[in-house]
């Protein structure tokens, strides 16, 4: 459907995301400014787009449709629920009053968190690994903002598509270098989407107005696809075996495990003060998540409503292990999507599209051998 | 060893001070910045003075040049002529005539001059260089280089954006140009003099006049020893595949541009992965590596800036070559 001249601004154009959707969205007819950061400017500046800095005072325009991808990206840093709340604001700055809102949930929700209820409406804040716990705080901003206007929360799967950081860059440079891919006797759910179908399914979702209220959409149009189809595919695109790794740990849960982790922390966070004077930001928000929560598990009451959601999760994703577990992943997430959308990339398509840009990426000698 | 800073940015702050700090006998004298605040922040964070620059080498033994690219050459002269030994930050000069005269000048005087190139203390790229002098892959007959991502360093004077010498080719491409070259054994060597080296440049095809973010080259270096082609791809915008590949007449060798040290070798017999003894050779191990090779090895480093001369002529050949 074609948009005659609208004006839209795109928070977080120059992720890997961003861009595609800004693409999408000119193509489709918008009128783009992507609202970034200066050190992201080089990467927005070659797109069809206006470009407007974040924050900037000298700018007042507000538009009718504000899209976002941007999320706090130091989230082991002092005040990562600072930098969501610092986004609703600019995108309370830079919607016009009724703006319809588009914002991106990318990877996380459903992601590590895949193992859980998939709701349609925001998700319950229970403490999971903080990356998962930000996006969710950032749903229930945006719910709590918007709540009268049009509120689109657009949560995907693992994004996968030419140039894929996560899902094509890592795997790849997994296989190259001989690290696990696959899991021994699991083959997860890839719950994969492809990011030519993301950016026009956010183009379809704009199309038209929705009406006022929260709208909540699901996609992973590959979700049932397995893994090994995935790591199969470029492990014989390099010419390279996938390596299998043994299941990895189940997640550690209730008291025992959570006072394990915050004394194992702790000895770490000492060792490295005394070592090199230097400390993770990650160090520090362990330990500060573990200190009440271990007071909260105090009260038998409190500590029986948590059973069952309560874990504690490596710092940043994907780490090993928790790579592993998506690849193990048997849990589906399944697509909930306008049901006038087709999505326009299928699978062997998408897989081919992967395969031109191994071999323009250089992955793929130009004399047909990968290694 | 008393250490003098000449430009406090991003790099001085966080590589080569905490770097200095773990080399034994090394001492930071003083910093210098064109931005006065820039040199009081670096001396309060390292316990030295900011410091004019003609005190500044006076006092110091080495100058420590971590300035934008086109301010190399003027500043390893001044501190060549007080008679100061330099490490200056890759890329090293711009003009090759201008390499070719500093290397001399260093000569003349009895003084160090080194360049920085920390990936060439990668285990993994010792290691590929003995295989290809051992002869593994036979004659070398073609290189591919590729690397890319997502421009996120925050230099302070923009350089990377303004200065025509700005671009992805002289900041990531001197990085990748270099592991071709060292990796090959087609550095300038003392057994060839670099003049013998031709440089001839097929295409450049970037996204933009310089400082351009994304660039595909395509040249052939030629000596007595033969000639090689190259293939170079980078970019500012999104990932590509960060490897080298060096391809012989009996094999190919191929390793990544980043700290993975895992070498692959193929032959018409099949592949097999390499790990070198040494194991992996984190960021900052081979950044104080190369303040302990220019005060153990002197001109024998392996950053000896006579290294970089045919790297110098290479990136501006390709610089200076028309095209989009």
């Amino acid at each position: 459907m074609a948009v005659a001249n609208q004006e839209v601004a795109v928070l977080g154009a120059a992720s890997w995301v961003g861009q595609e959707v800004c693409r999408r969205l000119v193509s489709a007819g918008w009128n783009v400014t992507a609202v970034t950061r200066p050190k992201s400017a080089l990467i927005v500046e070659r797109l069809p787009v206006r470009v407007r800095k974040v924050g900037d005072p000298a700018v007042t325009s507000r538009y009718p449709v504000v899209v976002n991808l941007a999320f706090p990206l130091d989230y082991g840093a002092a005040d990562p629920r600072g930098v969501n709340q610092a986004l609703k604001d600019e995108i309370l700055r830079l919607a016009e009053p009724g703006a319809r809102i588009l914002h991106f949930s990318t990877l996380a929700v459903f992601g590590l968190a895949v193992d859980r209820p998939i709701q349609v409406g925001p998700v319950p804040r229970w403490r999971d690994h903080e990356y998962a716990e930000l996006k969710r705080e950032m749903e229930h901003l945006l719910a709590k903002e918007f709540a009268n206007q049009e509120l689109h929360l657009l949560r995907l799967g693992n994004v996968w598509g030419p140039g894929s950081v996560n899902w094509v860059v890592g795997p790849v440079s997994r296989l190259r270098t001989g690290q696990p891919t696959a899991v021994r006797g699991s083959d997860g759910y890839s719950n994969v989407t492809d990011i030519a179908n993301v950016a026009d399914y956010a183009a379809h979702v704009l199309s038209v107005p929705r009406g006022r209220g929260l709208h909540v959409h699901h996609l992973a149009e590959f979700a049932e696809r397995r893994w090994s189809e995935f790591i199969g595919f470029l492990a014989r695109e390099l010419g390279l075996a996938p390596v299998a790794a043994p299941p990895p740990p189940a997640l550690p849960s209730g008291l025992g495990a959570e006072m394990w982790s915050g004394t194992v922390l702790a000895i770490n966070a000492a060792r490295r003060a005394w070592w090199d004077g230097r400390q993770s930001g990650s160090v520090y928000r362990q330990m500060r998540r573990w200190v009440p929560d271990a007071i909260r598990h105090l009260r038998p009451a409190k500590a029986a409503e948590d059973a069952g959601r309560f874990r504690v999760l490596d710092d940043a994703p994907p780490s090993d292990a928790n790579l592993l577990r998506l690849l193990a992943c048997p849990n589906l997430f399944k697509t909930a999507a306008l049901s006038d959308w087709q999505p326009p990339v299928d699978f062997e398509a998408s897989i081919a599209r992967v395969s031109a840009w191994l071999r323009e990426a250089g992955y793929v000698s130009e004399s047909g051998i990968s290694v | 060893m008393r250490f003098g800073i000449i430009g406090c940015g991003a790099i001085a702050r966080q590589c080569h001070g905490p770097a200095l700090r773990n080399v034994p006998g090394s001492t930071i004298v003083g910093a210098f910045d064109r931005d006065a605040a820039a040199a009081t922040a670096f001396a309060g964070e390292h316990g030295c003075e900011a410091l004019p620059l003609e005190t500044l080498l006076e006092h110091c033994d080495i100058a420590v040049i971590a300035t934008p690219p086109d301010t190399h050459a003027p500043l390893v002269e001044s501190a060549l002529n007080a008679g100061r030994s330099v490490f200056v930050e890759k890329p090293f000069v711009i003009h090759h005539s201008d390499a070719v005269r500093l290397t001399a000048m260093a000569r003349t005087r009895g003084l160090g001059l080194y360049v920085g190139h920390l990936r060439r203390f990668r285990s993994g790229v010792t290691l590929v260089r003995r295989l290809v002098d051992l002869g593994v892959i036979g004659s070398l007959v073609r290189a591919e280089a590729f690397e890319g991502s997502r421009f996120g360093w925050g230099t302070a004077s923009g350089y990377v954006r303004q200065d025509p010498h700005g671009g992805v080719l002289y900041d990531t491409g001197s990085h990748t140009l270099d592991l071709v070259l060292h990796a090959s054994g087609w550095e300038t060597t003392e057994s060839e003099s670099e003049s013998e080296v031709e440089v001839k440049v097929a295409s450049v095809i970037r996204d933009k006049t310089e400082p351009s973010h994304e660039v595909e080259a395509r040249f052939e270096l030629s000596a007595n020893r033969g000639t090689l082609g190259v293939q170079l791809k980078l970019s500012r915008y999104r990932p590509l595949a960060n490897l080298v590949r060096l391809i012989g007449e009996k094999g190919r060798l191929e390793f990544e541009v980043g700290f993975q040290e895992s070498v692959m070798l193929t032959t018409p017999a099949g592949s097999v992965r390499l790990l070198p003894d040494a194991g992996p050779t984190p960021f900052e191990h081979c950044f104080a590596a190369q303040y302990r090779s220019l005060l153990e090895e002197g001109p024998a480093s392996r950053l000896n800036a006579d290294r970089f001369v045919t790297l110098t002529r290479v990136l501006e050949a390709l610089h200076g070559h028309g095209g989009r």
